[in-house]
């Protein structure tokens, strides 16, 4: 049995690494009796995992979480809704983390989430700045955007193009003079962070960002 | 009723810049949140150690959850900052905060610390000075603003070397008279309606001074003569001469945490803890512990399995260890273990008994405790020979010691550790090749075993040789030796080393010998001790039980500046009065005089 919830990641708990958060999971599913299903072998560790890491500082309206049981834990209410285990389960998670949704996954579906999915949305609120449309949908129509990022395999942050994994990218002021831009990017296989492609941007049109200032939400993770 | 509701300190936006940002977060599972306005006590609860150390204390989550027990109290927490967190608050100009609600110390009523070794004192100065407090109670007396400053914790049974910081020092188990203590002052806080006033504040503390335990070491001032300490004198006539323990006689009827704190991160153990019993009935010469948490008071079979169960529910941790400084002397251990197997299905959860005798279980419960993931097993002979053995009142012979390891093997313990102690008086070149000995006929002995059974996959044995530095304690017969010299010390250490060398299947560890000779130095320190630990601080020392942080030679600075000598024996005469005399652990003075007597007397 495969189930799949869905969480929203807010307020402190956007600094709670990737494993750590796993290991909250399994904690919290073990308070209400329902366990995951455990590797074979020599060290066996529980068939738990969340989709996409999220880099610390983040928060996000919608993560993946993708369990293994041995036995179906979950019943359903009389109008076939999981709801009444994810209160169970939200009454005991940390204040920040709460499931929105529970799916049970399709048998057939072997690879992992982590491995469907492609791309990502994020939404970055960047206090007092001023910036037309027009420059980034002009930034945009390049071919290469040259940016710093860390290569998986050597660790090391190595120039690269990086506008084939950008899929869009928009900006909205707001009345309080901060700036939301939306991006869609890559991710999964080839992934971007989403304050690479913004400090590119904010260099090329030689304004300072501060990074520390910009508040960085994951509002969609897209499958196939 | 604290002064300043509105006192956040703004560190959210920096913790990215830091590592490990969910040190100071608070918001775990189980931690608590109470609004400010609905509350009369804020008290923060200080851990001079990085938080992943302080909340495996199970210390720490017992105060924690009887203080928030306590309606109109609000307790909190701070953990000494890492390195860069520091760094962040110095140059953001940012005063240390409270992890729950990132409140500023200042605001607090208590700012309670515990004392569990004496190599933290550095990062308590430190903190204290990071949230922007007075050190000395007698500067912090000026001004009303400032939170009360209080310390418990084993190392209180001398307080001397940090009595000219706190306020106050809360003597043995806190159970019964923390909460009293916060009645005290928040009925005096109510009505004063505001910051108590200096004069309230000096009422509040006498008042205080009548619940057992509670020690106000500004009401004493110390009298030196040629040098060394003589005696008190007493601020007000009333003044108890001596400060009794406080003392919980009933340990099921005790707060113990049932909903404990869940970290977010990973901490040294994440796991259930029952505390079986408290204190040790078996009186090693050497061992604080062993005197000050007399009597020995146990919890019953069935409120241990009641608390692990609700434990395991509200946590949902998978691993139960229990609590105590011997597990084996539990009377019912047996019944303990059986019960807890019971209970617990091993594919589920893992069970860890440390401090085990294997002479107190039978075969048969040690054949079911075999089939749980085994951590290693532990025997501490303390000492290499049988006569040093008895001259430190260490109750384990030879042969207890080769039963039991041989027992372990057959059961299917593959490591196991012997701890041992160098320095300890009347100790000869004997003794310390006794360890080595020890060591080599234990292992040559299992070898045989394992060759004879041809056990498939027993083949290995690991014996692992832990010794440590003999450091001299408060409130024990001990605490007249003679402490080795790090020198000394460092000698013994290498010569096992290079000996242990030639003996492959065991492994030898030892401990920083200029480490310990500091916490020697710590442990006996009157209040003139104060001095070494501020010139040490204004050096850079903190985290002095981290090694990379550890540096001998500003400590060195630091005694010479103070003008304490590190090559006199602080206080080498029975009969002459001691500083900690003040605190009355309920060991009667003579008995610990006859002790050292009996021990030295040992000698041949
Ligand atoms: S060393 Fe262990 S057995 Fe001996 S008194 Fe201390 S706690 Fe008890």
């Amino acid at each position: 049995m495969k189930y799949i919830l869905q969480f929203e990641k807010k307020g402190l708990m956007a600094y709670i690494s990737h494993l750590d958060l796993q290991r909250v999971f399994l904690r919290v599913l073990r308070m209400t009796d329902h366990r995951p299903a455990y590797s074979h072998g020599f060290n066996p560790h529980p068939k738990l995992s969340i989709a996409l890491p999220l880099s610390l500082g983040f928060t996000s309206d919608c993560e993946y979480l993708e369990v293994q049981s041995e036995k179906p834990w979950l019943t359903k209410d009389k109008d076939g809704d999981f709801v009444p285990v994810l209160k169970i389960l939200n009454a005991r998670l940390p204040k920040g983390i709460a499931f929105t949704a529970i799916y049970e996954k399709n048998a057939e579906q072997t690879k992992t989430l982590s491995a469907l999915c492609i791309a990502a949305e994020y939404e970055m609120t960047v206090p007092n700045v001023t910036i037309r449309e027009a420059d980034l949908v002009q930034y945009l129509s390049r071919e290469e955007i040259l940016a710093e990022k860390r290569i998986k395999k050597t660790g090391k942050m190595e120039l690269r193009n990086i506008r084939p994994l950008v899929y869009a990218f928009a900006v909205e002021s707001l009345p309080d003079g901060s700036g939301v831009f939306r991006c869609k990017l890559a991710a999964g296989a080839q992934t971007i962070s989403p304050l690479i492609l913004l400090s590119a941007f904010f260099a090329e049109s030689g304004m300072p960002l501060d990074v520390s200032e910009v508040s960085v939400k994951r509002t969609k993770i897209i499958f196939p | 009723m604290n002064k300043n509701h509105a006192a956040g300190v703004p560190i959210r936006s920096y913790l990215t810049q830091v590592e490990r940002p969910g040190r100071y977060i608070g918001n775990e599972i189980n931690a608590i949140q109470k609004d400010f306005a609905e509350v009369d006590v804020r008290f923060c609860l200080a851990f001079p150690d990085l938080y992943e150390i302080g909340m495996s204390y199970t210390g720490l989550q017992i105060l924690y959850g009887l203080l928030n027990q306590i309606p109109y109290v609000f307790c909190e927490r701070a953990f000494a900052p890492a390195e860069d967190m520091e760094t962040l608050l110095r140059t953001k100009n940012l005063p240390l905060f409270t992890i729950d609600t990132h409140t500023d110390i200042k605001a607090m009523d208590f700012l309670g610390f515990t004392l569990q070794y004496e190599h933290s004192y550095t990062n308590i100065l430190n903190m204290i000075e990071l949230a922007g407090i007075p050190l000395l109670s007698a500067e912090r007396a000026k001004e009303e603003t400032y939170p009360l400053l209080i310390a418990g914790g084993p190392c209180c049974y001398n307080p001397e070397p940090l009595a000219d910081v706190f306020d106050l020092f809360l003597i043995g188990d806190a159970e019964d008279s923390l909460p009293l203590l916060m009645e005290i002052y928040r009925n005096r806080s109510i009505k004063s309606g505001a910051a108590l006033t200096i004069e309230e504040r000096e009422a509040f503390l006498r008042e205080a001074t009548k619940l057992p335990g509670i020690y106000v070491p500004s009401f004493y001032t110390p009298v030196y003569e040629a040098g060394a300490f003589h005696h008190f004198e007493k601020k007000y006539d009333d003044l108890p001469d001596s400060i009794e323990k406080a003392v919980v006689r009933d340990l099921d009827a005790a707060f113990y945490p049932e909903k404990p704190i869940v970290p977010l991160i990973e901490t040294v153990h994440g796991r259930a803890v029952a505390e079986i019993f408290r204190g040790c009935g078996r009186g090693c010469r050497f061992c604080q512990a062993g005197f000050v948490y007399r009597p020995v008071r146990r919890r019953s079979k069935d409120r241990i399995l009641e608390i692990i169960e609700t434990q395991l529910q509200n946590t949902g941790y998978d691993e139960v260890s229990l609590l105590s400084l011997s597990t084996g002397d539990y009377p019912d251990i047996e019944a303990l273990v059986l019960e807890l197997m019971e209970r617990l299905p091993r594919e589920d959860v893992s069970l860890s008994l440390p401090s085990l005798r294997l002479d107190s279980l039978s075969e048969s419960v040690l054949r079911r405790i075999g089939e749980y993931k085994k951590s290693g097993l532990t025997f501490a002979p303390e000492a290499g020979t049988q006569r040093l053995r008895d001259v430190i009142h260490k109750n384990i012979t030879e042969e207890h010691i080769f039963r039991g390891v041989e027992n372990a093997v057959a059961i299917g313990w593959t490591r196991v550790k012997f701890y041992f102690m160098i320095g300890m008086p009347t100790e000869t070149q004997e003794d310390i090749d006794g360890i080595f000995d020890l060591a080599q006929r234990v292992s040559a002995h299992i070898a045989t075993v394992l060759r004879e059974t041809r056990e498939k996959g027993k083949r290995n044995f690991h014996l692992t040789v832990s010794v440590s530095n003999f450091v001299p304690k408060p409130n024990t017969p001990f605490q007249w030796a003679r402490g080795n010299t790090e020198e000394e010390l460092k000698e013994k250490n290498f010569y096992l080393k290079d000996k242990f060398r030639a003996l492959k299947n065991v492994q030898f560890q030892f401990h920083d010998t200029r480490s310990s000779f500091v916490e020697m130095m710590l442990a006996r320190g009157d209040r003139r001790t104060l001095d070494a630990l501020r010139a040490a601080v204004r050096r850079g020392c903190k985290f002095d039980s981290w090694r990379e942080y550890f540096h001998y030679d500003r400590w060195l600075e630091a005694f010479e500046e103070a003008g304490i000598s590190v090559h006199t024996e602080p206080y080498p005469d029975p009969s002459a009065p001691l500083p900690w005399d003040i605190i009355n652990d309920g060991t009667e003075k003579d008995f610990l005089r006859k002790q050292w007597a009996m021990a030295t007397e040992c000698e041949i």
